[in-house]
């Protein structure tokens, strides 16, 4: 599903060169969860960055889902991301002046579709994070357990091939990253869903197919769980 | 999705009001005031009636005669010779330059014989504007500021007749006391405003008889505005100054197809052929002119401006008209972008956000313009208000004197495109700004 | 602190250079402003030289158009009418210089061994009683005056200050066509409007016969509008014509400043809404910048700033701003008189920066107190709150 070879990604500032990727080679399989653990700083967002092409390597290639991308800021990207993508983040990103129907509604603007069949989908998709009574709410007035089963309402509304998570329970209890925890499970298993997550917690990455490990950019180890 | 964008742009001004109302604040008086400015420019300077074919003029209000002297300017070369000046040679420049120059209002026959008959020219008409005189009516005294004209005055400007007739060209041949006059005067003098045809009018020791009704304007210059009109052959003649001076001045309107520049060479040759050696010259003047000669915007412009030549007034005013209206836009419009790009920052996430799921470049430049187009219709819609009210008081305080400002469909269309411009200009900057925010790094702030 | 200050600064250049430019041109058109407006008030404050109450002004038709004999006789009788007249005081006959009217005669000399340059106007013995003028040497002019060989001409101070400083010119003779004999000197007669440039004026002697445009009466007090009708029909009856119009110095004078009185004030008016859209526009941006930078503030605080530190630094980084735009301001503007691009006095222009960078630096000050006061009173622990 996702190809990474030779990805590297180098930061440069006026005075220091950082290397947040350093030759990284990974194959996500279609349907495989996988989890990526690290210490801060070692490039784990970066990675998830690149492979959902929020961000260009600086060196490297990149296929997802037989497709090989070369530019970043077109439209045709962005017409992929739409589509093949959905992206969950730690800190939500829900736009606060939108309701939370609208917020999930959000990646179906960006398609031909009419506004009552927008308006059923994100229902469905509210529906099966349960938090459909909650549709006329704003952001601002939900807990973050809530905030983010949202934000994964959303990331799922388009029925992508491939759902990015990046530590999606980082500012969640562990209560609350259980309940978002199942919610990626039962995607993967039941839809198929590929879900690339990055993750600071043992707990939650046991639960995955696969486990990688970075070092300081460079991938140190792998691990099959499932 | 068109409506959606509505419908977000709803939101964000609804949910931050005090950067809202900061905004609209901007919006609505510089749109009010422009709009003000903009009704005044087209009350004065636009194409509606009694101005419909304003755009053809070319007026004349004067004629100049100017004596040119060539002066002969000794050039000597000198050198040192033995520690003293010695004279080399001597050679002469020839410099043309105006020694005096006499302007002055023309002479009617004058206009009658040079100015009637141009080949570019439909209709001409003369006229004296300054047939002004005091009556008196209950004891109460009204000024009239008469104009002395002729029948084709009513063929260059479009006064709208609500009674009655025009001037024709047998009360120009049997000098007839008739008057056409404006509502204002039927008001001020018969204290009506219509069935006033065959009345009589007393006003410089003749008695005038109403033979037409013509609505008031409220033009600044007089020759458009007049309170009334005469033939033109009623006035004595022999009161003119000389062969020259009169008290008359022309418009001329061009003939389809023609140009109003042909029309000025045609007005600048005929005034080449006035003999110069008419007694009446006793100032040794040696040219003749027509003066400004020129189109009615070209003139308007000399009228606050003065240069010797029109065009360079009109070009002098239109540059400090522009300028001014450009310094007038630039510090609002500067202001919104300023506004605009620190509430974009402000919501980066919301744009790294859409870009992560799906939106393109274009997509969020057309959200933030039609945010921001939204935002200015509501100022725009504001500074119409605005403009009536400042309108209205203009016009109840006399403030331009008897100029009336008006509102009209127009006026309207220049309205909405100056909005729309307005809105598209201060959005832009900040939409494209926006749009190339690095995804990661849009997501990142905060 | 400075130094941290710019640092700051320097890192947002580009949303700061927007402000700056916003600053920058605020003081460019406030400067403008200023300069047109100072110049008109100074104008104003001058003045005028004659009365104006009391004073009714008659523009004579036709007269001009009588042969001379038929002219000096319609001018004899009709003073002579107008000085039966009990509400009549005075009469005087002037040429086209007259009160508010815009004609001007102005002629360049240089037969006295220096070159001046003086606007010429026409007047009779009764001149400086009808309009009061001001007479601060020698005398007015006497019909006597009309008998002598050379011509008798009396100067404004202006003219007397501009080329003999400090001298006493009674009696003395200036040449301007011939010969003239100076007979004394008066205040003012800024007869083209309160607008209007103060000019050099020379006065001639012409007798009233002669004056044939221009009638000014001086009233008696309280003469009611009214009369206006009677006095119309001995107009009209001595020129034989009913063209010729009344109006009163008081009304003219209204008229003739209303125009640059409207123009001064809707330019104070577009002015004042430019500073009062832009204070509060800086209002907004610097209250977004400050409520973006919660975390830094709260982060001061937390390594050890107070209130008055965060609101000190505030308010500096938006004064250092404002400092740099002014200065680029200054530098253009600063040519104007320097240069000598224009023939206005190099105080206006000197005076209009000063005060264009003082409303500037008190407009950016108060918008910037509020929001730096208000960043102060924020709490770290809930500025450095995530989320
Ligand atoms: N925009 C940037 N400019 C410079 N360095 C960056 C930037 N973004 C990330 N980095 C650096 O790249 C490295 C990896 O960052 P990141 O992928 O965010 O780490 P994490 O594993 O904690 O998610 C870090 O050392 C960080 O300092
Ligand atoms: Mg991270």
């Amino acid at each position: 599903m996702i190809k990474l070879k030779n990805i590297s990604k180098v930061y440069r500032t006026k005075t220091i060169e950082t290397t947040a990727l350093n030759d990284i080679d990974l194959h996500v399989a279609k349907g495989e969860f996988l989890s990526i653990m690290g210490p801060s700083g070692c490039g784990k967002s970066t990675l998830l960055n690149i492979m959902g092409l929020l961000d260009e390597p600086s060196n490297g290639s990149i296929v997802v889902d037989g497709q090989s991308i070369t530019k970043y800021a077109s439209k045709a990207t962005a017409k992929f991301r739409n589509e093949k993508l959905g992206f969950i983040f730690q800190s939500f990103h829900l736009i606060s002046d939108l309701s939370v129907i609208d917020n999930v509604e959000l990646p179906l603007l960006y398609r031909k579709i009419s506004g009552k069949e927008r308006r059923r989908l994100a229902a469905e998709a509210l529906e099966s994070v349960g938090l459909i009574n909650r549709k006329g709410h704003f952001p601002n007035q939900l807990s973050g357990g809530q905030k983010q089963r949202v934000a994964i309402a959303r990331a799922i509304v388009g029925k992508p091939a491939i759902i990015l998570a990046d530590e999606p329970t980082g500012n969640l209890d562990s209560v609350m990253g259980d309940e978002v925890m199942a919610i990626l499970t039962r995607l993967n298993e039941d839809l198929g869903t590929t879900i690339v997550m990055v993750t600071h917690d043992e707990r939650m990455a046991k639960k995955t197919h696969r486990l990688i490990r970075l070092y300081d950019g460079s991938q140190v180890a792998t691990a099959s769980l499932a | 999705m068109f409506l959606n964008y509505i419908k977000l742009a709803w939101r964000v001004l609804a949910r931050r009001k005090f950067f809202t109302f900061i905004t609209l604040f901007g919006i609505s008086f510089t749109l009010g005031i422009l709009m003000v400015f903009l009704s005044f420019l087209q009350s004065e300077l636009g194409t509606s009636a009694p101005m419909k074919h304003k755009d053809d003029f070319v007026w004349i209000s004067q004629v100049q005669l100017i004596r040119n002297v060539i002066d002969t300017i000794p050039v000597v070369d000198s050198m040192m010779q033995n520690g003293a000046m010695v004279f080399d040679t001597v050679s002469y420049d020839y410099k043309e330059r105006s020694s005096g120059q006499s302007n002055s209002e023309i002479n009617c026959q004058l206009a009658e014989k040079y100015l009637i008959g141009l080949p570019s020219a439909e209709y001409v008409t003369i006229f004296n504007s300054s047939y002004t005189n005091d009556v008196f009516v209950n004891g109460v005294k009204i000024t009239i500021n008469a104009l002395m004209g002729d029948p084709n005055y009513w063929k260059v400007f479009n006064h709208k007749i609500l009674e009655g007739r025009t001037i024709d060209q047998d009360d120009m041949d049997n000098a007839a006391q008739v008057i056409v006059i404006s509502t204002k005067t039927a008001r001020e003098y018969f204290g009506v405003t219509s069935g006033v045809l065959d009345r009589e009018l007393k006003m410089d020791g003749k008695t005038f008889k109403v033979i037409g009704l013509y609505p008031d304007n409220s033009k600044i210059v007089d020759i458009i505005s007049p309170d009334a009109v005469v033939p033109y052959t009623i006035y004595n003649m022999e009161n003119q100054d000389s062969y020259y001076f009169g008290g008359f001045g022309a418009m001329l309107k061009k003939r389809d197809g023609a140009t109003t520049q042909k029309l000025k060479e045609e007005i600048y040759h005929a005034a080449s052929t006035i003999p110069i050696d008419h007694p009446d010259n006793n100032w040794e003047m040696n040219e003749v002119n027509f003066k400004p000669a020129a189109t009615y915007n070209e003139a308007y412009a000399q009228g606050i401006y003065y240069e010797d030549k029109a065009e360079d007034s009109h070009q002098i005013m239109s540059f400090i008209v522009y300028g001014l209206l450009l310094f007038f836009i630039l510090l609002p419009t500067l202001n919104l972008i300023n506004l605009n790009v620190s509430r974009i920052m402000d919501r980066s996430s919301e744009i790294g956000v859409r870009k992560a799921f799906g939106a393109h470049q274009g997509n969020i430049v057309v959200q933030f313009i039609v945010e921001n187009i939204l935002q200015t219709f509501i100022g725009g819609l504001l500074g119409l208000i605005l403009a009536f009210l400042l309108i209205s008081l203009i016009n109840s305080g006399g403030l331009l004197g008897d100029a009336i400002l008006k509102l009209n469909t127009k006026f309207f269309i220049y309205s909405f495109f100056g909005t729309l411009l307005f809105g598209i200009l201060s959005g832009f900057i900040p939409a494209l700004k926006m749009s190339r925010l690095q995804i990661v790094n849009a997501l990142k702030r905060k | 602190m400075i130094k941290h200050i710019l640092k700051l600064i320097w890192n947002k250049k580009g949303s700061n250079a927007l402000m700056a430019l916003e600053i920058l041109l605020s003081f460019i058109v406030l400067f403008f402003v200023l300069a047109f407006v100072f110049f008109n008030f100074e104008r104003t404050s001058l003045p005028l030289g004659f009365e104006t109450k009391d004073r009714w002004i008659i523009n004579l038709d036709n007269v001009e158009h009588m042969d001379s004999l038929e002219a000096v006789q319609a001018i004899t009788n009709l003073r002579q009418d107008l000085l039966a007249q009990d509400e009549i005081e005075a009469v005087t006959f002037t040429s086209f210089m007259a009160p508010f009217r815009n004609s001007q005669w102005s002629t360049q000399n240089d037969e006295n061994g220096f070159t001046f340059e003086t606007m010429i106007v026409r007047a009779d013995a009764d001149f400086a009683k009808v309009l009061g003028s001001e007479i601060l040497e020698g005398r007015w002019f006497t019909e006597e005056d009309g008998n002598r060989k050379d011509d008798a001409i009396i100067l404004n101070k202006r003219f007397v200050d501009s080329y003999y400083p400090g001298q006493s010119r009674v009696d003395s003779t200036l040449l301007l066509d011939g010969p003239n004999t100076i007979v004394g000197v008066i205040g003012d007669y800024r007869y083209t409007g309160e607008f209007q440039e103060a000019r050099n004026i020379v006065f001639a002697y012409r007798p009233y016969v002669k004056n044939q445009s221009f009638v000014v009466l001086k009233m008696k007090p309280n003469v009611p509008a009214s009369f206006e009708e009677k006095l119309s029909s001995i107009v009209n009856t001595a020129t034989k014509t009913s063209g010729s119009t009344i109006s009163t110095l008081e009304k003219d004078r209204k008229e003739d400043s209303s125009e640059s009185w409207i123009l001064v004030i809707a330019l104070l008016f577009i002015c004042g809404f430019l500073c009062l859209n832009v204070a509060l526009g800086l209002f907004g941006v610097l209250w977004y910048n400050i409520s973006k930078r919660k975390s830094e503030i709260g982060l001061r605080q937390a390594v050890g700033a107070n209130g008055f530190d965060i609101t000190k630094q505030f308010i500096i980084e938006i004064l250092v701003l404002t400092f740099a735009a002014l200065a680029i301001g200054i530098f253009f503007a600063i040519q104007i008189p320097i240069l000598e691009v224009t023939e206005y006095p190099n105080e206006l222009f000197y005076k209009a920066i000063i005060y264009a960078c003082l409303i500037i630096l008190t407009l950016v000050f108060s918008c910037a107190l509020f929001p730096s006061i208000q960043a102060a009173k924020i709490t770290p622990a809930n500025s450095l709150h995530e989320d």
